[in-house]
């Protein structure tokens, strides 16, 4: 196929479009008339791909909004945990502000038809907390006692989080650095917010659609990840991974046997609730 | 099982506003329903906002206890509120009960009532109703709503011809709840149609039905006109004042009726459309519940199990993705450094050193970043600004807002005012900024009028 010039141009304006993601895209008339043209003309749709590919971005999918794309691992659009103010590398802040994270988008969407619904979720802070904590605790309560182990890198991520109090504040009543869980998820709330991914106006947090979609996207990622690590470690989370190559049957195989995860790391089943999946 | 929520809400409101008097809430959340489907476009994605909503019903409850209008207010807000079940988070409501057709299990529902959703023309909030509510609501017909509405016109014209005004001003009434039903059923098929192309059957039903609902409404349309005509020509004859307040009602109820009917059929000639347009979208689109994760069960209670270093690594890359594209910025925060904070020159040492003294002007790393709440602070306050301010002013507010690194404060509020926020233009007029920790001009900060969404 012979691609025009125009056509480029086209193409890389939608995704300056996309890489601001508050823009709304019917209140925009090139942008909504390029959204269009992705959808409908697919020689089109294939160099916005192709631009998107080259700058480290992928194509999520378009929505009433506008185009969603989400950066490649290590892409220069990437945003790392390291960019977020004042947290440092360290196991234990990489870890507590990927659970807030993971506590957030779990509190929006637990369930598979949750994240099928695009209405917009409200996310009060108190209840992510709540919600993340009480899986935590879940796991907890099966734990034998005396398995704590020195190393911070080995330790169980939730007792990491456990360890956290749930508040605490300076005395002015500001929410005290690095020192509660409340203070890793308002600061992932106020990041996603400024990342245009959630919306607040002085008192509630809302989803977008673009972070419904970003979490869809990067979850089924997360689980493959995840599926793999166990394949590599040579486990064998459930009786159907005679094909460890595959790790999309692997998936398949290991999410109709949730408890398998649990077995894997106890040694003994655990009673994960799946709040209702 | 779908009123349960209706049924609590009056409980709860006896029980929260002994201090009010008594309203009749079903009432109220009947009109906040009513009213939200009034907003409701059918082929658009239109709603209307809480706050239009909460007036709507506060004039209800106004009109029920006239004497107390700021007890209307709160009700109404109320009212909205439960209906969105905001304490939930406007999640639905979850019920348990006993269902008899299996041997009294316990089972459970969840129902919404109206909630929150994004414009997709301006991305503000508007609310919505649900099918449910809509159906258990308003939509109290098991027959046909078409001809249920033909009737209901029948009847009107019937009692406006032989002067029966009070039973007139009855079916109009009927009447435009009728036009209601009929146009929420239309929407809903559409509204169906865009969540999920498969699920209506547009080779054949769906066609024929809009076909219908034009030649119905068309029809519709000359009707009410007459009916109209005739019910202000009643109006007119009347002298009985009574009569012709009725009367005038009655032309009012027909004339929204009409207005309701024009732009039912406006959106009905674009609905073949919408279906062609969802069909090509949804086809390329992934289906999402097919592969969806259960983000509880999948990820978070294994990833919670793995130790801290695994969890990590593997959250980074979480994180990394639902954050979105972060588009770098810095260089232009390291440009507006150096123009912001360049130390004022002192006329009095002449033009022989222009360097700063060390012991006055501290260097700024141009690879300083702020905390969230540092930037939000100053977002806070920057939004407040009104015409016209000066960075001083802006400084002294971060200062009482008690900002944790006012140096961070004047930076991002430079670099909003610096043009990069379009929201403000940024001058100079020869003032020196009067500071104890910056130098450097005072810069006048003005909000643009605003000229076009998000540019």
């Amino acid at each position: 196929m012979s691609i025009h010039l125009d056509d480029v141009t086209a193409a890389t304006t939608l995704l300056a479009f996309a890489l601001r993601p508050r823009r709304i895209a019917n209140a925009h008339d090139t942008y909504a008339e390029l959204r269009d043209r992705y959808r409908n003309d697919p020689a089109f749709a294939r160099i916005v791909d192709a631009a998107a590919a080259g700058l480290e971005l992928r194509t999520i999918g378009t929505s009433p909004f506008g185009l969603v794309i989400t950066p490649e691992p290590g892409s220069v659009f990437a945003a790392r945990t390291g960019d977020y103010h004042d947290v440092g590398t360290s196991v234990e802040h990489r870890l507590l502000h990927g659970l807030a994270h993971l506590g957030i988008a779990a509190y929006c969407y637990p369930t598979p038809a949750a994240l099928g619904d695009p209405r917009t979720v409200r996310i009060a802070p108190a209840k992510v907390e709540t919600e993340t904590t009480e899986a935590a605790q879940r796991l907890a309560a099966d734990a034998p006692d005396d398995a704590a182990v020195d190393s911070d890198e080995l330790r169980d991520a939730w007792r990491e989080w456990l360890a956290l109090p749930p508040d605490h504040r300076t005395p002015t009543g500001r929410l005290a650095k690095h020192s509660s869980r409340a203070f890793y998820i308002e600061t992932a709330l106020r990041w996603l917010t400024d990342q245009g991914m959630l919306t607040y106006d002085g008192t509630q947090w809302r989803t977008t659609e673009a972070y419904r979609m970003h979490v869809h996207d990067i979850a089924n990622d997360v689980r493959f990840t995840l599926v793999r690590s166990y394949v590599r470690d040579g486990d064998t989370p459930g009786p159907d991974t005679a094909e460890p190559a595959d790790p999309e049957h692997a998936a398949t195989a290991h999410s109709d046997s949730d408890d398998a995860t649990d077995r894997r790391e106890t040694g003994a089943p655990v009673a994960a609730d799946p709040t209702g999946a | 099982m779908r009123l349960e929520p209706i049924n609590d809400m009056a409980d709860a409101a006896a029980r929260g506003f002994s201090d009010l008097p008594r309203y009749d809430v079903r009432a109220l959340a009947e009109a906040a329903i009513t009213a939200v489907v009034d907003h409701m476009g059918i082929s658009t994605d239109e709603g209307a906002s809480r706050d239009t909503i909460v007036h709507t019903v506060s004039a209800v409850a106004a009109a029920m206890h006239p004497q107390q209008p700021t007890a209307a207010r709160r009700i109404a807000e109320w009212t909205v509120d439960w209906l969105l079940n905001a304490d939930g988070g406007g999640r639905a409501r979850r019920l348990t009960y006993a269902d008899p057709s299996d041997e009294y299990r316990t089972h459970e529902l969840d129902v919404t009532v109206l909630y929150e959703d994004r414009s997709t023309a301006d991305g503000e909030l508007v609310l919505k109703a649900t099918s449910e509510a809509i159906n258990t609501m308003l939509v109290a017909f098991d027959h046909d709503l078409a001809d249920a509405q033909i009737a209901a016109e029948a009847v009107l014209k019937a009692h406006i011809e032989s002067g029966k005004l009070d039973r007139a001003s009855a079916s109009a009434r009927q009447a435009a709840e009728a036009s209601r039903a009929y146009a929420v059923q239309l929407r809903q098929v559409l509204e169906r149609t865009r969540r999920d192309v498969a699920s209506v059957d547009w080779s054949d039903a769906v066609p024929q039905m809009l076909d219908e609902a034009r030649t119905h409404l068309t029809a519709r349309r000359a009707a009410e006109d007459r009916l109209r005509t005739s019910a202000e020509e009643t109006r007119d004859q009347q002298t009985d004042p009574h009569q012709r307040a009725t009367a005038a009602e009655i032309a009012q109820l027909v004339t929204e009726c009409l207005h309701r009917h024009d732009v039912l059929l406006a959106e009905l000639i674009s609905a073949r459309r919408v279906f062609l347009d969802e069909q090509r979208r949804q086809q390329l689109e992934v289906t999402v519940t097919a592969t969806a994760v259960a983000l509880t069960a999948d990820l978070l209670t294994p990833l919670l199990l793995q130790p801290a270093k695994d969890a990590a690594d593997v959250l980074d890359r979480f994180v990394e993705g639902a954050a979105g594209p972060l588009v770098p910025r810095k260089h232009s925060l390291a440009l507006l450094i150096d123009q912001l904070l360049a130390p004022r020159r002192d006329r009095d040492t002449g033009p022989g050193d222009l360097s700063p003294d060390p012991t006055t002007y501290t260097v700024l790393d141009a690879n300083v970043t702020f905390d969230v709440p540092t930037r939000q602070a100053v977002h806070d306050l920057l939004d407040g600004i009104g015409a016209t301010v000066r960075l001083s002013e802006v400084l002294a507010r971060c200062r009482t807002v008690g900002t944790s690194d006012d140096l961070a404060a004047l930076v991002v509020a430079a670099a909003f005012a610096f043009g990069h926020d379009p929201r403000f233009d940024v001058d100079v007029d020869g003032t020196a900024l009067d500071d104890l920790r910056f130098g450097g001009d005072d810069l006048r900060v003005r909000r643009r009028p605003p000229l076009e969404a998000d540019t």
